[in-house]
């Protein structure tokens, strides 16, 4: 008969490991006994090749289509077995395996014991193959262009490895130019090396990388497709300045009439309404700020002083945004982050008090290339004599921030460096806790330490203009406990440093629907394993690279971008990815299409559809994992996981759970 | 004698608890041999009726292990898996089963000694808790019913059958699948193909909704057919596909096996009234137990239950509660699980004939359906006046008057087909209904004896024709204009709701509508 099972039972001594505790001779007598077995063995080492070789000709001989293997656990020789079975023509998934040395012989000591469980794992194992189907693996090709979104230096990095390997990186980045956070600082810690410095270098090996399209001043609209072929809508947002004829001379700069605050520079410095960024920005070229450009808003009939002292000819108001479409086989996401608006924490006077700033502006501040040529100043351009810096405004903190921002401990232990070096101001750093743990970062504490700057344990619990005293008559008074102490200081300073909390993209949640990825309770977006897999989204093909996972400082986000090129460098230079043989499908007379299999699965790889007139779920062999979440949310039944069907898992349980059998 | 041995089913995760045995044998970490590992990808992959199969087939004790929380391989199924374990517990909790015997826990790859201490653990209570009671009346395997095809042509009276086929056009199932015949199984039946008859899964769509039977030229009782031939099905483990993963009937074996006391009142407060000297029984059904499996649903069956003792306090009924009723076996006698049924009914007829009731009340239209048809088919006697609450209601109407806020609203309402074609109930609803000042009651095309099935029966065979059934059905009851959809069978509201549950990004046609139990809708309307 077609169906006729035909089970093939071997029993491996594994030397005295397993007869040691079991009796294995009786045990392959059991077997035999049980339905549908053909052949039962005993042998002294299965794994060997003449133990493999039994089965290769059981299989040959007695056609067998069905093979258990009691022995030690699968997660040891599953694979070995099947790779047997497959060779001799069985569909290797048609194998199935009794762990009788780990979880039997090697944990039981009685003979009678241990033989009377191995014949219950046996038989369990005999009915259960059964069951099994032939299952097939698919091999889906892999596109080899990645995607890499934001070019801060976690970008940058992916995209520059991936380059260099020989494949070809769409760069996508929102603002005019590449550099992220990185080249808005000006020094980076502990070594006080420039920022731009080693940013720029980066920045222009990215421009000219034949490898490298970058698509900056661009947005991704819409993602579809799968590991491997994923199909992606950038739009890229017109400039008005066409890129292949600006030179980026600056001229157009100088004659803009409209002025407004520079987001590059805080909000320090101006920039007027066609501009470039900064200086060494990544494309050199000029972007008209729409909203802010009268020729524009007057529809074309006041200014237009640009087009009249561009001597490239690149002005192009007839520009519109555009939509490209890419393909691409990884996507990289390195979104990075944003700060917490510290107007948001009253107490502290941001945007109250002048000379209240973030420690980004002062990044800015400090920049030779910046608005004040690097001069530390107050608003009324007098040089601070004191300046407090507070640590954790929004981290730690369960009204804000939880977490951790793990880098301002660092950065305020820098800025107070440069105040005290540049300016020999006296600095206050308020903090909870001391965090100085990455290289050389304890040693540049010790440092800061001795340049004599004050240290109080302390979390800030107001900054005020209003004195008490003489002393604090026309200055900003830090209002906290010093808990070392045990008491209460109030400091007088001219400048106060915020370190707000670095907190995910305000449009993180719509990037993550957008990629179909998660984010965590923080906001950042989710990693498959904190430990193991921290540069790898759920959603199979897409990464993650710096601060979009969580806060890092520099060196991490480098070696995060680097880890998620590597990843999709694997799949890439694979060239196919491998879809699980056990996953989950759909049976259609059963669906419904209510969409609870798609609600839960965290890989993305059920999803309902219209499909002839009705809604059914469909799994996405490329996505799914095989985990089994769905087929128990599935109400109807429907939704059932190859190679552990109900029916499968239904069987191991009525032949294990009673006592009598065997 | 030997001393207790418990029998433990592990379910172990393949990437932690899995592993964390292999590592307590390749250590030599000793315990003891009552353990047996089922080997699943993620604990997430175990489902509800795994662990209460498990208990059915005799085991003392079930543990659930996985990734801590945050090491899950696929992210979350450790997650999931500790909501199916708690949803479980507190089934078998309100069974009265030991909470000791079904656990969850997290175990990593390096713990291999944190398994053997679990298992040594798990033994030593359950050798205190004693052997499990499914270990002796578990359902070993099932005895051929006696009857055979010959007794159920005889008694259904399919012989007469004219082959004129009005049964399958007036069929719900077969409006939308057109491979469902009522006069063809009965074809198969006749012609003794009783391997073909009893493998057929369409067997298993029947509604048992008696459309057939009324327009049916020679009076063929075709549901009793069908009752009848799913039994020899049964007995040859022929099933159906059953919804919810065949937990609920999974449950219900439990119950009719068990010997433990039940907590199945734990829900009811001193806002209502009960009495154990009444000789008034209200029959709480599986209320307290659909409450854990449909929480998904948002949907609390218990509403039903205290409305109705709600309206009887009002009307001054302070009935009796039996702690001790089980499930009456409604769905273990449509799937064919006769065996099951005749122990539901047996200890019910039991507990209600020693508790010295004289009437019995109902909200739920198929445990009254069964207690009045099946029971006494089955030898299974009771002594009492048996009513559905609308009917109780109803004929208290004329001597005592209901005290009934406006409630101005446009409802509809669905006739249940175990109250209406079953049991001919069709005017008590409708009364209850309208004596609620305010309300106006739209019918539904097809309505009465000619209503439409909610489309589902004993959770079986919940499939696509299922769904499209409920989808025609919400669709009549929308075209009503009605803002409720008013019915009084939980499980009509299961369905219905489970019909309106659009999860994915795509959405179905729009049939969303509210929908009330009949008793919810009058205790809410009480003054």
């Amino acid at each position: 008969m077609e169906n006729e099972k035909k089970v093939g039972v071997y029993i491996c001594h594994c030397g005295l490991n397993i007869a040691g505790t079991v009796d294995v001779a009786e045990l392959a007598k059991y077997a035999a006994t049980l339905p549908n077995v053909v052949i039962s063995r005993d042998y002294r080492y299965m794994c060997s090749d003449p133990g493999q070789d039994l089965i290769k000709n059981d299989i040959k001989e007695l056609g067998l289509n069905r093979v258990v293997v009691a022995s030690c656990s699968p997660r040891m020789h599953e694979l070995t077995f099947r790779k047997a079975c497959q060779s001799a023509g069985l569909n290797p998934y048609l194998y199935e395996q009794a762990n009788i040395r780990e979880h039997c012989s090697w944990v039981h000591a009685d003979k009678k014991q241990g033989t009377k469980k191995a014949k219950d794992l046996v038989r369990a194992a005999v009915q259960r193959v059964c069951y099994h189907e032939p299952l097939e693996v698919k091999e889906i090709p892999v596109n080899p262009n990645t995607l890499v979104v934001g070019g801060g230096i976690a970008g940058i990095e992916a995209a520059l490895k991936l380059a260099n390997g020989g494949h070809k990186v769409y760069l996508v980045e929102k603002e005019p130019s590449i550099g992220g956070h990185m080249i808005q600082l000006d020094t980076t810690f502990p070594t006080l090396d420039c920022s731009e410095c080693i940013m720029t270098p980066k920045m222009s090996e990215v421009g000219h990388h034949p490898n490298i399209e970058l698509l900056a001043y661009s947005e991704v609209e819409e993602v579809s497709g799968s590991v491997g072929n994923f199909k992606v809508k950038v739009k890229k947002k017109a400039r008005y300045v066409d890129e292949g004829k600006c030179i980026g001379c600056g001229i157009c700069e100088q004659k803009c009439p409209w002025k407004v605050p520079s987001e590059f520079e805080m909000g320090l410095g101006k920039r007027v309404a066609i501009y470039i960024p900064f200086a060494q920005a990544i494309p050199n070229v000029a972007t008209i700020d729409k909203d802010h450009c009268v020729y524009i808003q007057s529809g074309g009939k006041k200014c237009g002083a640009c087009i009249k002292f561009c001597e490239a000819g690149a002005i192009d108001f007839d520009q519109t945004d555009q939509i490209i479409e890419l393909e691409v086989g990884a996507i990289i996401l390195a979104t990075g982050y944003d700060l917490l608006d510290p107007s948001q924490i009253p107490q502290y006077g941001y945007g109250r008090y002048d000379n209240v700033i973030t420690a980004l502006e002062f990044e800015r501040m400090t920049c030779a290339a910046g608005p004040s040529s690097g001069k530390i100043q107050l608003k009324d351009g007098r040089v601070p004599q004191s300046a407090a810096i507070i640590h954790c405004v929004g981290s730690r903190d369960k009204n804000y921030r939880e977490y951790c921002s793990k880098i301002c401990c660092m950065y305020a232990l820098k800025h107070a460096h440069h105040l005290r070096e540049k300016i020999n101001a006296d600095v206050y750093e308020m903090y909870i806790d001391m965090r100085c743990t990455g290289d050389g970062y304890e040693e540049f504490y010790e440092r800061v330490s001795a340049e004599g700057v004050v240290f109080i344990k302390g979390k800030v619990a107001e900054v005020t203009d209003r004195a008490i005293t003489e002393e604090e008559k026309g200055k900003l008074v830090v209002v906290a406990e010093d808990t070392l102490l045990g008491r209460l200081v109030r400091i007088p300073v001219d400048m106060v440093i915020l370190c707000p909390a670095m907190i995910p993209r305000a449009d993180a949640g719509e990037v993550a629907r957008m990629f179909s990825i998660t984010q965590k309770a923080t906001g950042f977006f989710l990693e498959r394993h904190a430990k193991l897999e921290p540069q790898v989204s759920a959603m199979d093909g897409i990464f993650l690279a710096g601060c979009c996972q969580c806060p890092k400082d520099i060196p991490d986000s480098v070696s995060h971008g680097r880890a998620a090129a590597a990843a999709a460098l694997e799949i890439i230079d694979r060239g196919s990815v491998v879809t699980e043989a056990a996953i989950a499908c759909v049976d259609k007379t059963l669906c419904h299409g209510c969409g609870i299999c798609e609600d839960i699965c965290e890989f993305r790889a059920a999803k309902v559809i219209l499909k002839g007139g009705r809604m059914i779920s469909t799994v996405n062999e490329a996505l799914c994992k095989g985990c089994g979440v769905c087929a128990v949310a599935c109400p109807s039944g429907a939704m059932s996981i190859k190679h552990f069907t109900r029916d499968e898992l239904s069987t191991m349980v009525k032949a294990l759970a009673p006592v009598e059998n065997g | 004698m030997a001393e207790f041995e418990p029998r433990i089913i592990v379910f172990a995760c393949n990437w932690c608890t899995y592993a964390a045995a292999d590592i307590a044998g390749t250590n030599r970490i000793q315990y003891p041999p009552n353990v047996r590992i089922i080997r699943v990808m993620c604990s997430g992959m175990v489902a509800p009726e795994h662990i209460s199969l498990a208990l059915e087939s005799g085991a003392d004790g079930v543990l659930v292990a996985g990734c801590h929380p945050g090491d899950c391989h696929y992210i979350s199924g450790n997650l999931k898996a500790e909501e199916r374990v708690q949803m479980v517990s507190k089934v078998t909790n309100m069974l009265g089963i030991e909470e000791e015997r079904v656990r969850l826990k997290w175990i990593a790859t390096s713990e291999g000694t944190i398994f053997a201490q679990t298992i040594r653990d798990m033994v030593e209570e359950l050798k205190k808790l004693g052997p499990s009671p499914f270990r002796e009346s578990r359902q070993v395997s099932q005895e051929k019913p006696a009857l055979d095809l010959e007794d159920i042509l005889q008694e259904t009276k399919a012989y007469y059958c004219l082959e004129c086929s009005k049964c399958t056009s007036i069929c719900p199932v077969a409006k939308y699948d057109s491979s469902c015949s009522p006069r063809s199984v009965i074809e198969d039946v006749a012609l003794g193909l009783e391997r073909e008859s009893t493998r057929d899964k369409k067997l298993f769509s029947c509604l048992g909704c008696y459309a057939c039977s009324l327009r049916c030229p020679t009076d063929v009782d075709f549901p009793a057919f069908v009752q009848r031939v799913r039994a020899l099905a049964f007995g040859a483990d022929e099933h159906g596909c059953p919804a919810h993963g065949g937990f609920l009937h999974s449950v219900t074996r439990l119950m009719a096996r068990s010997p433990y006391k039940q907590k199945r009142l734990g829900w009811l407060t001193k806002e209502y009234r009960v009495s154990d000297n009444s000789d008034i029984l209200y029959f709480v059904g599986c209320a307290p137990y659909f409450d854990p499996v449909f929480q998904y649903l948002e949907l609390r069956t218990l509403d039903i239950t205290e409305a109705s003792l709600k309206i009887l306090n009002h009307l001054g009924v302070e009935p009796m509660l039996l702690p001790d009723e089980k499930c009456c076996g409604h769905d273990a006698l449509w799937t064919g699980d006769t065996e099951t049924f005749q122990r539901l009914a047996e200890h019910n007829t039991r507990v209600i004939r020693e508790a010295g009731i004289k009437k019995i009340i109902f909200s739920c239209p198929e445990g009254y359906r069964t207690f009045k048809l099946d029971y006494p088919k089955y030898g299974f006697k009771l002594d009492c006046e048996l009513q559905h609450i609308s009917e109780f209601v109803a004929g208290k109407m004329g001597e005592q008057e209901l005290k009934l806020k406006e409630f101005r609203k446009k409802v509809t309402y669905q006739d249940p087909c175990r109250l209406g074609r079953h049991l001919g109930i069709y005017d008590s609803p409708r009364q209850l209904l309208q004596a609620i000042p305010g309300i106006e009651l739209a019918e539904m095309e097809k309505n009465r004896e000619y209503a439409l099935c909610c489309g589902t029966s004993a959770f079986t065979n919940c499939d696509l024709y299922s769904h499209e059934m409920r989808v025609g059905r919400l669709q009549e009851a929308k075209a009503t204009g009605a803002e409720i959809l008013v019915t009084d069978c939980p499980k009509c509201q299961i369905h219905f709701r489970c019909a309106m549950n659009n999860k994915g990004e795509e959405k179905g046609p729009d049939i969303n509508i509210e929908v009330m139990d009949l008793a919810k809708l009058v205790a809410d309307a009480l003054e």
